[in-house]
């Protein structure tokens, strides 16, 4: 029994230890550039600027920026043609924050934060995105088919 | 009043920056995150056919020395 209960416990200081925050960047009431402001897959309107995930330390703060991605269409990669070339600091500026923690302790959320953001536009300079990292964490573990990749793009860059 | 501890103005700073590792959905990006304690500032679909998913984080993603270790001989990119 007690054997049991130490079990339990480890797995509920696992769980804690990889739970992580959620964190909402919202416009805040009467917010300009709401028109066009939609969820891409249903088309409702919404007031939500970016998710954000954090599992460390870190929490948002007042004066925090929601980043901006831009693709350029100069600059696309024909193997990720979907993707952001660039980004910058973002003219959405958080100014204050709601914390709500869940009621039940074990959840995948240790908290969820809103923060509601003023639109105080910047001239920030645009930056080119970083090169992608590909490891056996992309494949979430999976060693075969991380393996498989990296030796057909090994086969590809000889050829 | 919001005080502002000069330790946050230094950790903004680096990161105004953004690492970008590519997956195979957007579960491994949250994986990712949680494993790594990273900050997860969004994820895109980039329609490559394989690592479909740009998971992009604030700061500097890097893993651990001892995982750099285990990925260190795929320096073929």
């Amino acid at each position: 029994m007690e054997r049991q209960n130490f079990q339990s416990l480890e797995w509920i200081t696992q769980e804690m230890m990889t739970m992580s925050k959620y964190i909402i960047f919202r416009a805040d009431k009467g917010q300009p550039h709401w028109k066009g402001r939609k969820l891409a897959h249903t088309g409702a309107g919404t007031y939500i600027l970016a998710e954000h995930f954090y599992s460390n330390n870190k929490n948002p703060k007042v004066g925090d920026r929601v980043t901006e991605f831009v693709q350029l269409e100069e600059y696309v990669d024909p193997e990720f043609p979907g993707a952001s070339t660039h980004y910058k600091k973002g003219d959405w500026e958080v100014t204050h924050i709601e914390e709500y923690t869940p009621e039940v302790p074990i959840s995948k959320y240790e908290t969820v934060y809103i923060c509601y953001c003023k639109y105080l536009p910047i001239d920030a300079p645009l930056k080119p995105m970083p090169p992608r990292q590909i490891s056996l964490d992309s494949f979430g573990g999976d060693e075969k088919a991380y393996k498989e990749y990296m030796d057909a793009r090994s086969s590809a860059s000889v050829r | 009043m919001v005080q502002v501890d000069p330790k946050d103005l230094e950790d903004k700073n680096t990161e105004e920056n953004v690492t970008r590792h590519s997956a195979t959905s957007p579960d491994k990006c949250e994986e990712m995150e949680q494993k790594y304690g990273w900050k997860l500032n969004r994820w895109e679909e980039n329609d490559s056919s394989i690592l479909e998913v740009d998971c992009v984080f604030d700061g500097e993603a890097e893993f651990p020395k001892s995982r750099m270790d285990y990925t260190g001989d795929d320096d073929d990119e």
